[in-house]
């Protein structure tokens, strides 16, 4: 194993990988932070490019994009609130209130750090894990996974900003829009109204777009300033403070990384699920849970370093079974069918040295990109800083042509049109958001599970498959949890409230 | 138009998308609708408590009004804003908000209209004319700047295949 490791290393070493991975950096930068567009259109972009060259090259390429397209789309979720793609979402909870404090560069630079710590941990774990992993992936089956996803749905109550009904009513909406389109199990088209470009579904990225960057800037456009007014608000944070912040909250990183290893792991569920579950975990487990949704830079770190971690943990399943853990890694998996490689249990024992440099390939993509991102975040912190008047028309003309580009429908942009309504008209009443993206995400990973748990192990699969029963339980108690928690602390609030009362 | 008035509206349209989706669903077959019918189900009964619990709140809390949350005034000027009369203000803030959504509206268009690089082109540079921020020859060069990036970035370096617009055949004719 040792010498898989060094060989590993050794491939990357050549002056082709290492220019090809900078490139790869550099343009998945790019890439992440214009919206719509992640790491699955970086790395398809990339495809044609990639035949021909040495396999190490080639994924250092392939994997250094898709890598940093994560960072890039934290970027514009902490200084705009515009999620590049539904992984960034989590990221403007916390990241976007610091900015408008004067805190954009100490966002920006706890972010790099935590994915570069996330990334590492990822990694580290993944290499130690690659023995033990597959037999405990053999054993999940479709309930455990719509259990999985149940508990994603118990992080609503953390996102219902004051009211739950309303909370919960978002995310009723968004599992029902995730239904328009082609039924998965019955092959039903549902909620088309006829239409032959609504059988394909809504695109995720550009009802993000529409939700939250379009609904953005008509708030910007009605408050007619800058996000942040430098003549009120000073940037008084340093990149120190926000590479410091991240190893201070070293035990909130590793937890968030093995969260973020776990659900890269399991296929299908994807890093934007990684990053919201990330978020609620920080909050759930802080000793301060109301610093949270108001600058807090933990719920910056945690949902960072769980997408760090997530790259490492998706490689898994592709590597050892052949089954992409999402979109970006099934393209990973042309692009072995091009170099030649079979993906299957034979990588782990007659390619470990590549599977090694892979490994190798997302701590130093990881290195890059933090280098990089810390040296430029000053100058991004100015970004928030443009008048409403240059934001407005730039962004928006962004937003809807890389609503476009996402699927080449010119349908995608009245989405985007409607969506944005949508998110301002949610966002003005208080309906989540964010709880209408978790009902979309999850949907259809609970629909499907559903259906196949139903067909393989009857009605009362919960109660026949001791690990989903055992799942089941977890979930009931994670619900319970925060109000519990809550309730404690109301009573311990009044009863404080009460002893000063007597004092005074 | 008072905020309760407002959140009922809102409440209402949601409920009529919940009812909607229940009728849809009758339609389908008994998977197809196995999850869609309970959850719309639940939507309803959800939206039903909704519109009760904030008719029978005070209208203090439900006052937010979002452009004040925005200029930060609500604490300055909430006690005036409250009881749901129709001020200048609000008056002001409908008006702006309807104009925000002309402008995303007028992008939209356009982009059906003429594709999306000669709407990116039109919407920066009418934009930036109308706003004065800045002057008209500062505002002509950021717009060229931006549409030839844009360009660049999607068409040149990401190869998408661009939409030329509704306009297009009309434009054919006369070549």
């Amino acid at each position: 194993m040792l010498e898989a490791i060094a060989s590993g290393l050794a491939a990357l070493l050549t002056p082709q990988a290492i220019l090809f991975m900078v490139i790869g950096v550099i343009y998945g930068l790019i890439i992440g932070i214009l919206p719509g567009l992640g790491g699955v259109v970086a790395m398809a972009l990339l495809l044609p490019f990639t035949y021909g060259f040495e396999p190490a090259a080639t994924l250092a390429l392939l994997l250094g994009a898709h890598i940093a397209t994560v960072w890039g789309d934290s970027v514009t979720s902490i200084l705009f609130s515009v999620p590049g793609s539904a992984k960034g979402l989590s990221l403007c909870f916390d990241g976007y209130p610091m900015t408008k404090q004067g805190q954009a560069t100490r966002a920006l630079a706890a972010s790099a750090t935590g994915a570069l710590l996330g990334g590492v941990i990822g990694a580290v774990f993944l290499a130690l894990s690659i023995p033990l992993i597959r037999p405990v992936i053999l054993a999940l089956g479709p309930s455990e996974y719509l259990m999985m996803a149940l508990w994603g749905l118990t992080i609503i109550a953390t996102f219902s900003e004051g009211s739950l009904i309303k909370g919960l009513t978002a995310s009723a909406l968004g599992v029902l829009v995730a239904f328009i389109g082609m039924d998965v199990v019955t092959a039903t088209p549902r909620f088309t109204f006829g239409s032959e470009f609504l059988m394909d579904g809504i695109s995720f990225p550009v009802a993000m777009i529409g939700l939250f960057a379009v609904a953005e800037m008509m708030k910007l456009y009605l408050k007619g300033t800058s996000i942040v007014d430098r003549a009120l608000i000073k940037e008084v944070s340093t990149v120190w403070q926000g590479i410091k912040d991240a190893f201070r909250h070293w035990w909130l990183v590793v937890r968030s990384s093995l969260l973020g290893l776990w659900i890269g792991v399991l296929p299908g569920v994807g890093a934007s699920v990684a990053g919201l579950a990330a978020y609620a975990q920080a909050m759930q487990t802080s000793k301060n849970p109301e610093r949270f949704g108001k600058g807090a830079v933990e719920g910056v770190i945690a949902p960072d370093a769980t997408m760090g971690a997530n790259e490492g943990g998706g490689l898994m399943p592709t590597l050892a079974f052949g089954i992409p853990g999402g979109e970006s890694m099934a393209l990973l998996l042309v692009a072995f069918i091009g170099l030649g490689v079979v993906p299957g249990p034979e990588m782990l024992t007659k390619n470990l040295s590549l599977v090694f440099s892979m490994v190798w390939i997302i701590v130093i993509a990881n290195v890059l990109v933090t280098l990089i991102g810390l040296a430029i975040c000053p100058y991004l912190a100015r970004l928030p800083t443009l008048h409403a008047n240059l934001m407005v028309p730039t962004v928006l003309s962004v937003c809807f042509v890389g609503a476009f580009a996402t699927r080449g429908h010119i349908e995608d942009v009245v989405v985007a049109f409607v969506f944005g309504v949508l998110g301002y008209v949610m966002d003005k009443y208080r309906y989540s958001r964010a709880n209408f993206v978790i009902g979309m995400v999850l949907a259809t990973m609970i629909e499907r599970n559903l259906h196949i748990s139903l067909t393989l192990h009857g009605e009362f699969f919960i109660f026949t498959r001791p690990l989903t029963l055992i799942l089941f339980i977890f979930v009931i108690v994670t619900t319970a949890l925060p109000f519990i928690r809550n309730r404690r602390r109301k009573k311990a609030q009044a009863a404080q409230a009460g002893t000063q009362g007597g004092v005074a | 138009m008072s905020r309760r008035t407002q959140e009922n509206l809102i409440a209402l349209a949601i409920l009529c998308v919940f009812i909607g989706v229940i009728v849809m669903s009758l339609g389908y077959g008994p998977r197809a609708r196995m999850i869609p019918l309970p959850l719309a189900t639940f939507g309803i009964i959800l939206i039903v408590i909704q519109i009760i619990w904030q008719n029978l709140r005070s209208t203090e809390e439900l006052q937010v009004n979002l452009l004040d949350v925005l200029t930060q005034q609500a604490e300055k000027e909430g006690a005036a804003a409250q009881g749901g009369e129709d001020g200048p203000k609000r008056t002001s803030s409908w008006r702006k908000e309807a104009v925000a959504l002309g402008i995303v509206a007028a992008l939209v268009g356009l982009i059906l209209l003429v594709g999306p690089i000669p709407a990116v082109f039109v919407f920066t540079g009418a934009y930036f004319l109308l706003s004065r921020h800045y002057s008209w020859l500062k505002g002509l060069v950021y717009t060229i700047a931006f549409t030839a990036a844009i360009y660049l970035l999607f068409v040149v370096a990401l190869e998408v295949q661009l939409y030329h617009g509704v306009l297009e055949p009309l434009v054919e004719r006369f070549r």
